[in-house]
């Protein structure tokens, strides 16, 4: 009796707990909603994605495309042609089931608009040691090149998608990099 | 329908365990952008502040996140999900299973600073729930769970609908169109369409945000008027996993409804018959 006694006890306990965290958690969560600012700042460290950012598609909704190109420079400093690596796949209804590329598709669209986002800082003086540079940089070179090459750069534009009649707008060009 | 919390309880696993599987398997069939030359290389993604140095938090993470151990974590977060349901159905293990669930989630926002999207978000927010309750293991715990994940799916579909009402991006007439027309999110069919009805676009618009605005409605519709919401949902992110590609969005959002039901059949108890929840 006395043991069942303190089990409940300890389940009751464990509840209120649970409560209280639920509580919380659902709080925060709210609060970064409305980009409260100390919760801006927690936010700011919250590696694991614990407080949600649940305003898809806005304030500003996805309405251009990225073009992602890079090119490389032989031994004798002559430039290739640019090439482009494709940021969207085509879409197709067995991807509304099982859809892998949109993993990749997704991330270098993060790092893209992550790379122009920080090339709006004005206060940063060199761009090529940060996450997203690196990243576009460290996948570019893992791309077949011909032997040749000794070199490679970066490009990033923009355009507004299938029914355009405007050509694409430049946007970035990276330094020359060793291969 | 019944209100004890444990079909609910189920549903929402079944249905967020597919997701997930789905999702980790897609990470699996991916894993070359895990190596050192890939987009997630750990190379660059654990060159963070956390990651680097000698403490015992950066060795740790060195030693989890790098290549071959991350696709381990993987691989044993695909066992934990199909094992869930059976875990919730027999009554056995569903902690640690839970458990193995919520700290590879975690694991994978970490080690992927980019290409993480909303339905990751409703995975974490769902699984983490279904574990707190099942660590508590009490009545009352199971249902404030529940009640987590429907605030939850509220909260997100009514940020969704009021941030989109009050940006002056949306207020164009032709939103839709130009998010149809973009190779990443769009649909060429779907822009041809819309290219020369504007009418059409901007009614598609609205009626989103008014829908997503209105979602919290939804606890207070009672039953069946909960489901008309439901309903909506279904149809609008099985929209977006044929046209946009969202698949997982999909089951994350659509395995909060059970919770929303719930909620709603309390709330209509309590609201129009004044029973206790």
């Amino acid at each position: 009796m006395a043991y069942a006694g303190i089990r409940d006890a300890k389940r009751q306990f464990m509840t209120t707990i649970i409560i209280v965290i639920l509580i919380a958690w659902f709080m925060i969560s709210a609060l970064s909603q409305l980009s409260v600012r100390r919760i801006v700042a927690l936010k700011s460290h919250d590696v694991f994605s614990l407080i949600p950012n649940w305003s898809f598609f806005a304030p500003r909704p996805g309405t251009s495309d990225y073009h992602l190109l890079f090119r490389d420079v032989n031994s004798r400093g002559e430039p290739g042609k640019w090439q482009e690596i494709p940021l969207a796949d085509r879409r197709t209804l067995w991807g509304a089931i099982w859809n892998p590329q949109k993993r990749r598709t997704k991330t270098l669209s993060d790092v893209v608009r992550g790379l122009l986002r920080l090339a709006q800082d004005k206060s940063l003086r060199d761009y090529s040691f940060t996450l997203p540079y690196l990243a576009i940089l460290n996948y570019i070179s893992s791309l077949p090149h011909p032997e040749l090459s000794v070199q490679t750069q970066f490009m990033i534009l923009k355009s507004d998608g299938f029914f355009s009649k405007q050509d694409p707008e430049f946007l970035f060009l990276s330094n020359l990099h060793g291969l | 329908m019944p209100t004890t919390t444990y079909p609910y309880i189920l549903a929402i696993a079944m249905m967020a365990s597919v997701g997930a599987s789905i999702s980790t398997l897609e990470w699996i069939h991916g894993r070359r952008q895990l190596k050192d030359d890939g987009l997630f290389s750990w190379q660059v993604i654990g060159s963070r502040d956390f990651a680097v140095g000698p403490g015992i938090l950066a060795t740790t993470l060195n030693r989890l996140l790098s290549f071959r151990p991350f696709v381990g974590i993987l691989i044993l977060r695909s066992v934990a999900l199909l094992s869930l349901p059976i875990a919730l159905w027999f009554g056995h293990g569903s902690v640690i299973v839970l458990s193995v669930i919520v700290f590879s989630s975690l694991l994978m926002h970490l080690r992927s600073p980019w290409g993480m999207d909303g339905s990751d978000q409703m995975f974490t927010q769902i699984f983490g729930a279904l574990l707190l309750g099942c660590v508590a293991g009490s009545p009352l715990a199971y249902k404030a769970s529940l009640w987590y994940i429907a605030s939850q799916s509220c909260l997100s579909y009514l940020t969704a609908g009021v941030a989109k009402a009050l940006s002056p991006h949306w207020h164009g007439t032709n939103v839709v169109f130009e998010i149809f027309n973009t190779r990443t999110y769009g649909y060429e069919p779907a822009a041809r369409f819309l290219l020369d009805r504007p009418q059409i676009s901007q009614a598609l618009t609205w009626g989103a945000v008014v829908m997503e605005c209105s979602f919290p409605i939804a606890l207070v519709a009672g039953f069946p008027g909960c489901l008309l919401f439901v309903t909506w949902g279904i149809s609008f992110h099985l929209m977006n996993a044929v046209a946009m590609g969202l698949n997982s969005f999909f089951w994350s959002f659509v395995a909060t409804y059970p919770a929303v039901i719930y909620c709603a059949l309390i709330l209509e108890q309590f609201l129009y018959h004044r029973i206790r929840i």
